[in-house]
């Protein structure tokens, strides 16, 4: 815990100023506006308490992950979305397209609303992954150290949770017809 | 390289995390295989999809709330630790010496740097417990103290009886360089007199100025120049220099 004002300032100024990134991501993860304004703000309070241990290397990276484990804590606790068994691999199919020019075509026309439900349906490890890579641009030894996994997980992580995406977000336009 | 290890490198590759060898095996293989380029244009569309997703900004209530709550530390409520009290006592003292230099003290003038130290200086002897270090009511003890401590030597007087008590003497550091403080007291108030050598200035009279309530008198006398301060009342400190100018 901080006791002076000096690293009060510190905190504020290394750790605060990724505000935003802590909560666009504890949105995503929680899908609830309100849920992440109060996650968030246990999270900011955890990190001060902690901020002695705070070596000064990456603030935003620092922030996400102790962000992150709240979310999950709260998730846990609150028994939605329950970190259940991951799919199997071969859950994921490459789209048989053969003409991949009209869909690429689709998917710019997806509009922001359809991508964001196709995010928010993700299963909630891939969510976490695509929304540090996509959103905040996090390396992937970055969202490794924040989600803690290895960067091997990370990358199949984001793959598979982008295969997902192509087709929630491809074939439903393609079916639904062009208008 | 064959299709399904192109496919697993797609990523990384549009992530930038693919090192120049094995991303030029990679971009081999699309040119000859459009299966897979397809694949890495139909990531790349994705990405920019992505990209028009909503970025969720932290509302400004939220950040004043944490703000503030991590502007004013609470207590810890358990793992005190020993050094905690001596930690906040100390941070408390420092608070209190920084709003009163802060908060009473409006700069103006040039000498504005020089009033600043003085009452830095003045403040500090007060507070850290370091008024003296030749407590003596002797000048005759306090005098030669300074020898070999400067490259000068102070004026030190026995004014009791006009009702200036000398307490004593330290060395202070002021405007670049080490000076002598000479305390006297007046009454309940306290006197710092920090004198230097005034490096060939002609005498001048004394001046009065306040800086943050603290009276401040100036004069140069004799090849030194001293500055004075106190809570004492201007007119007191005016009394006090012209006793110092006396031959």
């Amino acid at each position: 815990m901080p006791t002076h004002s000096a690293d009060s300032m510190r905190f504020q100024t290394l750790v605060l100023v990724h505000l935003d990134s802590a909560y666009n991501l504890a949105r995503w993860m929680l899908r609830s506006e309100h849920d992440a304004q109060d996650v968030v703000q246990e999270a900011c309070l955890r990190a001060f308490r902690a901020f002695d241990s705070f070596r000064g290397d990456d603030g935003r990276c620092w922030l996400l992950a102790i962000v992150r484990n709240t979310c999950r804590s709260w998730l846990d606790r609150n028994r939605r979305d329950a970190p259940g068994p991951l799919p199997d691999e071969d859950d994921i199919e490459t789209p048989a397209d053969p003409d991949a020019d009209p869909q690429v075509q689709m998917l710019r026309r997806a509009g922001a609303q359809e991508v964001r439900a196709a995010i928010e349906s993700l299963p909630g490890e891939f969510r976490e992954v695509i929304v540090m890579r996509e959103l905040e641009g996090l390396t992937y030894k970055e969202i490794a150290a924040v989600a803690g996994v290895p960067v091997g997980t990370v990358m199949s992580r984001l793959a598979r949770g982008r295969e997902r995406l192509e087709r929630k977000l491809a074939p439903r336009l393609v079916e639904g017809g062009l208008p | 390289m064959n299709c399904a290890r192109a496919r697993e490198l797609l990523h990384p590759h549009a992530d930038g995390e693919l090192d120049v060898a094995a991303s030029l095996d990679l971009e081999r293989h699309l040119e000859h295989c459009p299966d897979c380029a397809r694949s890495g244009d139909r990531l790349r569309d994705l990405r920019a999809t992505l990209a028009t997703a909503p970025y969720f900004k932290a509302p400004p209530d939220l950040e004043q709330r944490i703000r503030a709550a991590t502007t004013t530390p609470a207590p810890s409520s358990q793992r005190r630790r020993s050094m905690l009290p001596f930690a906040l006592a100390a941070s408390l003292l420092l608070g209190a010496a920084l709003t009163f230099v802060v908060t009473r003290y409006t700069p103006r003038g040039a000498e504005d740097g020089l009033a600043r130290e003085l009452v830095a200086a003045h403040v500090r002897s007060l507070m850290a417990d370091h008024l003296l270090d030749v407590p003596s009511t002797d000048q005759h003890t306090v005098k030669p103290w300074f020898a070999g401590r400067l490259d000068f030597s102070p004026d030190v007087r026995d004014l009791s009886t006009s009702g200036f008590p000398l307490a004593g003497g330290r060395l202070d550091y002021l405007a670049g360089r080490p000076v002598a403080a000479l305390v006297y007291h007046h009454g309940k108030h306290v006197i710092n007199c920090f004198t230097w050598p005034a490096n060939n200035t002609p005498d001048s009279p004394p001046t009065i100025t306040t800086a943050q309530s603290y009276s401040i008198v100036h004069f140069t006398h004799a090849g030194l120049t001293t500055y004075a301060i106190s809570d004492a009342s201007p007119s007191t400190l005016l009394d006090f220099a012209s006793l110092l100018r006396r031959p």
